[in-house]
C-alpha cells in the first residue's frame, strides 16, 4: 500500500468511525418533541374514550416526542408508544380516596376476574399474563412535634389501592422487562395501567431454551466478576429480554439474567447493592437500557460562589 | 371609564393564581454516584445504573423543556455538604440542593439497609467526596426548605421536593424520627423502605419511567402534570426485591394541607410554602 492509499484508507476508517458513532449517539438520543397530527389527535381521543370512557368534552393536552403520545388533563394521564405499542393510563383519582378498600371486593378471587375482564377489554395480549403479586397501597397522617414519641406509620394507614402486576412467559420462558400492572378504581373503572407487552421474536424464545439447558446443567457459569467473595448470586435464570417502556431505543435478547447483591466491607455503615444483569450466552454483559450522558456539571467549571473548582 | 371592568378580570386571575399555587418552570438538580471507589470507597460500593437513571430522569422530566436543570452533579463531584444543613458543621446546602430557588433535588446512590430497621434507625444517603465522610444521616443532618420568616435554620433555604433513589432511606418504622425535623419548609419527600434482604435494586429503569409520568406539560399550568404521589405511586415500584415499599411524605400545618401536599402536589403546581408544621401526611405502596 502506498502513502496515498494508506492515508484515504486512514480517513476512511475514521469516517466510519464517526459514523458508527453517531449512529450509537442516535440510540440513546431522547425522543424529539413533535407536533401531534390531527390523524393521531383523532385516534387518541377515540381510543380514550373507547378504552378509558373519556368524554369528548374532556379536551386532553396532547403532546408527542418520537413515538411517544402523551394525553392528559387534571384527572388522568396517558402515554403510548406508536414503534412497540406499549402504553399507560393513570387516572388521578387513583387511590385517593381515604376510605379503606373493602377487603373481600378486593380478596384476589374476586378482584383478579374483575381485572382480566376489564383487561380484556382495553389490554388484550398475545399471551395469558401470569399474576405475580398485589401492590398494596396505604395512606394516613398523623399531628407531630419535635420530640414526641416516634409514630409508626404502619399503624397509622389506610389500605386505599391495590394493584395486581403480571409477569410473562412464552412456553414457560420468562420476559424480563415485560410490564403488566392494572388497578380499579372504586367505581370499577381502570385506575392504573401499565402495559408494556413489545412483540417478541419467536427465534428468541428458541434461544432462550438452549440458554436454559445450559444454566439447568451448569454448563453456563456466572463471569469471574460476579464469582468474587463480595458478591452473593441470588438467582440465575434464562429467558427473553427487552427494553423498558421510558428506554428510547429497544433491542431484544436470550439472555441469562443474574440478580446478585454486592456488599462493601470495612465502610463505616453497611452498604450494598442488588442488581439484575443480564448476560449472553459466552458471558458477555448485554445491556437494554440507554440514555444520552447528560455529563456532569462543574468540570473545569467552579460551582456557584465557590473555588476551588471541583474536577 | 368604569375602573371594575378592567380590575374584575385582574382580580379574578389573581385570586385563581394564589388558589392554585406556584405554577411555572422547575429548578431541578441532581446527584448520582456510580464510581464510590474514586472516593475511596472499595470497588465492591461502585454501582452500576444510578447515574444512567438519572440521565433518563432528566431526559424525561425535562423532555419538552418546561424546567431548568441547574446542576448534576457525579461521583466524587457529589459532596455530604450539599445535603447537610448550612448552619451545621460541614454543611453547605444553601449553595447547593437546598439553595434559595431549589424546587426539585434527585439523588441516586447508595444508602444503608438495617435488618430489620428499628424506630431509632439512622436512614442515609451516600455522597462520594475523596476523603470526606461521606455518610450522611438524614435525621441529623437534613433541614431542608427553610421557608422565609420561620426563623430557623437561617431561613435560606427553600427546596419544595426531594426524591431519593437508593437503598432504605425512608424507612416506614423510622420515618417519624428521621424525617419529621427534615420538613423546615420541604413539602414532599420520596424513597424507599426496605432492609438488607428487600432491596431497591441498581436500575435505569425506575427513575426515568418516574420522570416520563411527570414529562408532559399539560395546560393551563396551574392544572399541572401528573403528581408527584401518583408518579412515585406507579412507577416507584419498578425493579424492588418484594416487601420493597415506595413511599412519598408531606407535612403541613393542618392535616389537609399535609395530606394535599402528599396527594397533590406537581412540579409545575406546587402548594404554598408554609410553616411552621404540624401534621405529617405519609402514603406508600410496597412489592407483595
Amino acid at each position: 500500500m502506498n502513502h496515498k492509499t494508506s492515508i484515504f484508507c486512514s480517513i476512511l476508517a475514521a469516517l466510519c468511525l464517526l459514523m458508527a458513532g453517531a449512529t450509537a449517539f442516535a440510540q440513546v438520543a431522547m425522543p424529539k418533541p413533535r407536533a401531534v397530527s390531527d390523524a393521531e389527535r383523532a385516534e387518541l381521543l377515540r381510543t380514550l374514550a373507547a378504552k378509558f370512557a373519556v368524554a369528548d368534552g374532556a379536551k386532553p393536552e396532547l403532546n408527542a416526542a418520537g413515538a411517544y403520545r402523551f394525553a392528559g388533563n387534571a384527572d388522568f394521564l396517558y402515554v403510548d408508544r406508536t414503534d412497540i405499542g406499549s402504553f399507560l393510563f393513570e387516572r388521578a383519582s387513583y387511590g385517593l380516596d381515604p376510605k379503606p378498600i373493602d377487603e373481600k371486593e378486593y380478596s384476589r378471587e374476586v378482584l383478579l376476574p374483575r381485572l382480566q375482564k376489564a383487561l380484556r377489554k382495553v389490554a388484550p395480549t398475545s399471551e395469558a399474563p401470569v399474576f405475580a403479586e398485589f401492590q398494596d397501597e396505604f395512606a394516613g397522617a398523623a399531628p407531630m412535634k419535635t420530640g414526641a414519641a416516634p409514630i409508626d406509620p404502619r399503624k397509622s394507614a389506610v389500605h386505599v389501592a391495590r394493584t395486581a402486576a403480571f409477569v410473562r412467559e412464552i412456553d414457560g420462558i420468562p420476559v424480563f422487562g415485560s410490564e403488566l400492572l392494572a388497578g380499579l378504581d372504586r367505581d370499577g373503572a381502570i385506575g392504573r395501567l401499565r402495559v408494556h407487552w413489545p412483540k417478541v421474536d419467536a427465534a428468541l424464545v428458541s434461544d432462550a431454551k438452549k440458554l436454559r439447558e445450559l444454566v439447568d446443567g451448569k454448563v453456563w457459569q456466572p463471569p469471574k466478576d460476579l464469582q468474587d467473595p463480595d458478591t452473593k448470586i441470588l438467582e440465575v435464570r434464562a429467558g427473553v429480554g427487552h427494553s423498558a417502556f421510558a428506554d428510547p431505543g429497544f433491542s431484544s435478547a436470550a439472555v441469562v439474567r443474574v440478580l446478585a447483591r454486592r456488599s462493601a466491607r470495612g465502610t463505616e455503615y453497611p452498604i450494598a447493592s442488588t442488581s439484575y444483569r443480564y448476560f449472553d450466552r459466552d458471558g458477555m454483559e448485554v445491556f437494554f437500557s440507554a440514555f444520552p450522558d447528560s455529563g456532569s456539571s462543574g468540570r473545569g467549571k467552579a460551582r456557584e460562589g465557590e473555588l476551588p473548582l471541583r474536577h | 371609564m368604569r375602573p371594575m371592568k378592567y380590575l374584575a378580570p385582574l382580580a379574578a386571575m389573581a385570586a385563581l393564581l394564589a388558589f392554585s399555587g406556584h405554577a411555572s418552570a422547575t429548578n431541578f438538580s441532581m446527584a448520582c454516584v456510580e464510581k464510590y471507589s474514586d472516593a475511596g470507597f472499595p470497588t465492591s460500593a461502585d454501582v452500576t445504573r444510578t447515574c444512567d437513571a438519572t440521565d433518563g430522569f432528566g431526559g424525561w422530566f425535562n423532555l419538552f423543556g418546561q424546567h431548568a436543570l441547574r446542576f448534576h452533579w457525579k461521583n466524587t463531584l457529589v459532596w455530604p455538604r450539599d445535603y447537610i444543613e448550612d448552619s451545621f458543621a460541614g454543611g453547605g446546602d444553601n449553595i447547593e440542593t437546598d439553595w434559595s430557588s431549589a424546587d426539585l433535588n434527585v439523588f441516586s446512590g447508595h444508602g444503608t439497609c438495617q435488618n430489620p430497621p428499628v424506630a431509632t434507625s439512622g436512614d442515609f444517603i451516600v455522597t462520594a467526596k475523596p476523603g470526606a465522610s461521606n455518610f450522611v444521616n438524614i435525621g441529623n443532618s437534613l433541614r431542608l426548605g427553610e421557608f422565609p420568616g420561620s426563623g430557623v435554620f437561617g431561613n435560606n433555604g427553600n427546596l419544595n421536593t426531594f426524591m431519593i433513589n437508593a437503598s432504605c432511606p425512608m424507612d416506614l418504622v423510622s420515618l417519624t424520627t428521621q424525617w419529621w425535623q427534615v420538613f423546615q419548609g420541604l413539602h414532599i419527600a420520596m424513597g424507599h423502605s426496605g432492609d438488607v434482604s428487600h432491596d431497591n435494586l441498581d436500575s435505569s429503569s425506575k427513575l426515568p419511567t418516574v420522570g416520563m409520568y411527570l414529562a408532559p406539560p399539560i395546560f393551563p399550568l396551574f392544572a399541572g402534570n401528573m403528581s408527584y404521589r401518583g408518579a412515585w405511586m406507579a412507577a416507584g415500584l419498578i425493579d424492588v426485591q418484594s416487601q420493597v415499599c415506595a413511599v412519598i411524605t408531606a407535612t403541613g400545618r393542618t392535616e389537609s394541607e399535609a395530606v394535599s401536599r402528599r396527594d397533590s402536589e406537581r412540579p409545575t403546581g406546587a402548594i404554598g410554602d408554609a410553616m411552621p408544621p404540624t401534621w405529617i401526611a405519609w402514603r406508600w405502596v410496597c412489592k407483595g
